[in-house]
């Protein structure tokens, strides 16, 4: 019982705003000595010691500054321009373009926050000069700038494939298929209304460049980031390197793609660390304090309780599956993905084993769910993202309005994995 | 005043120290895999000590990287209520969840820590793997050394909040600001 009072704590003393890795721990740390005295925290060392021995875990930092050098490197800004000019003749062409833009871009750096801002930087202002209703153009930003979470490689696939205990390769290869299909309905979305109500993203005459000249140029910013995706995810897939590996490979990748843009200085190298160890710093002390509250939660029993309540479920593994999916897709209105990952999966993991659910479609289903809350207001990331960066015309009402269509998509897709996993090759 | 600014400077240089040893730990963490990679597949040569080096160098990042973190107000916070509250409640939950939350369980961890390091050193703990890096006790240390800057860099965000709740003139901008 005490586990659960705990879980309750938790959460309302996350309200008030203080770092979420040291409320878990403050607060594990509290009901800890109330129910098991001190002594319960001499695992933390050990406990700690595994997180540093762990190979998985470190492609998390250095995927991180692969997004953060080719970010650095203004390679979407180049990709959008190229793109947009090349497809900018047909109907919601740009639209079009900032989706396979993001697509790439998720593919290769996976930063769902800097793809939303170079979009909505370059992207928004030329879909706005071009008469696009401003709802389409913010949704499509916001969306495209999503697909980073679950297109391989991503930290989120790496950080459950971790939880769960599923090789993080396999999981990048089981998201392909759900992630393809999103980018195909995002398309054909764009295409539908276009057809539909051409006024809402017109066509702009060709410019005085030949189509040759665009195109080539358009080859010039594509290749690049294609070959390090396909060095990245060629190199998982075909199983020469291990997530980690490669992960490194991308690193250096992104390093020699800079020096070839003549975009790197010692500084930028130093600026990238920087970040990468502020993120990883972040995700990681959400690790120790997620460890130490998941280590009170069980020595409390809170997680017999929780266990036998989620087995005994109406509609056993269907009653699970949807109260879990439900679960996630609340929770991730309010905190982040990282937390639910390490805090809440880790509690839900054993049931779904029990049940006989496969822990691939598990996880896949849950990093699309994740997924959906960055999209979703009024607290999805994207959004606050692409508010910062938008035009003062844009209001939120648009952006909300914006997303609807996507977050729509996002759930079919989501009820499409649920019912007919077969499809994605899952199960 | 003088004094919480001075100390408020103190905390801070150490808790940037910490960023400095992590990023670079960073750099050399992504050459020290690309050449193991390297080197397995090109020339199916493994070093096992330079294998190790890897979770040596990774831990150096996250564990230093957790203070720096904490004096960049980079860990992330649930701020549906708190961005918008007044600076002065803000100085005020922040003083509240250094004193209750964070130094707590830094006391704590670090004591069991230092016993935890303690013990590596006195069996004179290595790598259990032939070829593998000796002295486990250093990075073992890397644990209590991270909680007590983790404590120091929390006591920042202490003296950070008595300045802004009186009002200090170097807390008019509350971005602050970023040395590296």
């Amino acid at each position: 019982m005490l586990g659960m009072i705990m879980f309750v704590v938790a959460l309302l003393m996350l309200l008030l705003g203080f770092p979420v890795a040291f409320t878990f721990a403050g607060v594990a740390l509290f009901f800890g000595i109330l129910s098991e005295g001190f002594e319960l925290f001499a695992f933390m060392p050990f406990r700690i010691q595994s997180v540093m021995q762990n190979t998985i875990l470190m492609a998390i930092p250095l995927f991180i500054f692969m997004g953060v050098v080719l970010q650095k490197t203004r390679l979407a800004e180049q990709l959008l321009v190229a793109m947009a000019q090349l497809f900018g003749r047909v109907n919601g062409g740009i639209a079009i373009s900032t989706i396979l833009v993001g697509a790439l871009l998720a593919a290769s750096t996976g930063v769902v926050g800097a793809s939303v801002v170079a979009m909505g930087l370059i992207s928004l202002p030329s879909m706005l000069k071009h008469n696009y209703d401003k709802a389409l153009s913010c949704g499509t930003i916001c969306a495209s700038g999503t697909l980073g979470q679950i297109i391989p490689p991503s930290i989120i696939l790496i950080i459950l494939g971790d939880v769960l205990g599923i090789p993080v390769g396999e999981l990048f290869q089981a998201a392909v298929a759900p992630g393809v299909l999103l980018i195909a309905l995002y398309i054909g979305y764009i295409l539908f209304i276009t057809a539909k109500h051409p006024e809402k993203a017109p066509a702009f005459p060709a410019s005085t460049e030949s189509t040759a000249t665009q195109f080539k140029q358009a080859l010039i910013a594509i290749l690049p980031p294609l070959a390090l995706m396909l060095v990245v995810l060629g190199s998982i897939f075909s199983g020469i390197a291990t997530p980690t590996e490669s992960s490194a490979l991308g690193g250096v990748g992104a390093i020699i793609l800079a020096l070839s843009y003549r975009q790197f200085s010692t500084k930028m190298l130093w600026e990238s660390a920087n970040e990468t160890v502020k993120v990883t710093a972040m995700v990681f002390a959400i690790l120790i304090g997620a460890t130490a509250f998941s280590m009170t939660f069980s020595y409390s029993g809170g997680d017999q309780i929780l266990e036998h309540w989620l087995m005994n479920l109406p509609g056993e593994k269907w009653g699970f599956l949807i109260l879990s999916m439900l679960v996630v897709l609340v929770l991730g209105f309010f905190i982040d993905f990282v937390e639910i990952s390490f805090i809440i999966i880790p509690l839900l993991a054993p049931v779904a084993e029990a049940l006989g659910i496969s822990m691939l479609w598990f996880a896949i289903l849950i990093a699309m769910n994740l997924q959906t809350s960055f999209l979703t207001p009024p607290f999805g990331f994207s959004l606050f993202y692409l508010k910062g960066v938008a035009p003062p015309s844009i209001k939120t009402q648009d952006i909300y309005r914006g997303v609807l269509p996507f977050i729509s998509i996002q759930i079919f897709v989501l009820l499409l994995l649920l019912i007919k996993p077969e499809w994605f090759g899952l199960s | 005043m003088p004094l919480i600014l001075k100390l408020d400077h103190y905390f801070a240089n150490l808790a940037r120290l910490c960023g400095i040893l992590a990023c670079i730990a960073m750099i050399v963490l992504l050459f020290n895999v690309f050449f193991d990679v390297v080197m397995r597949y090109a020339f199916n040569d493994v070093s096992i000590a330079m294998q190790e080096l890897e979770w040596h160098l990774f831990s150096a990042v996250f564990l230093l990287g957790i203070p720096y973190a904490i004096h960049e107000n980079s860990h992330v916070r649930v701020d549906i209520f708190y961005d918008r509250w007044s600076q002065k409640t803000q100085a005020y939950i922040n003083l509240f969840g250094t004193i209750f939350f964070i130094l707590p369980f830094v006391v704590l961890v670090s004591y069991y820590s230092i016993s935890f390091a303690f013990d590596a050193y006195e069996i004179g703990e290595g790598s259990g793997d032939p070829g593998g890096l000796p002295y486990r006790w250093i990075i073992k240390s890397l644990i209590p050394f991270s909680f007590i800057m983790m404590g120091l860099a929390s006591l920042g965000l202490i003296t950070r909040a008595l300045l802004i709740l009186n009002r200090h003139p170097s807390t008019r901008n509350p971005k602050q600001n970023t040395l590296l």
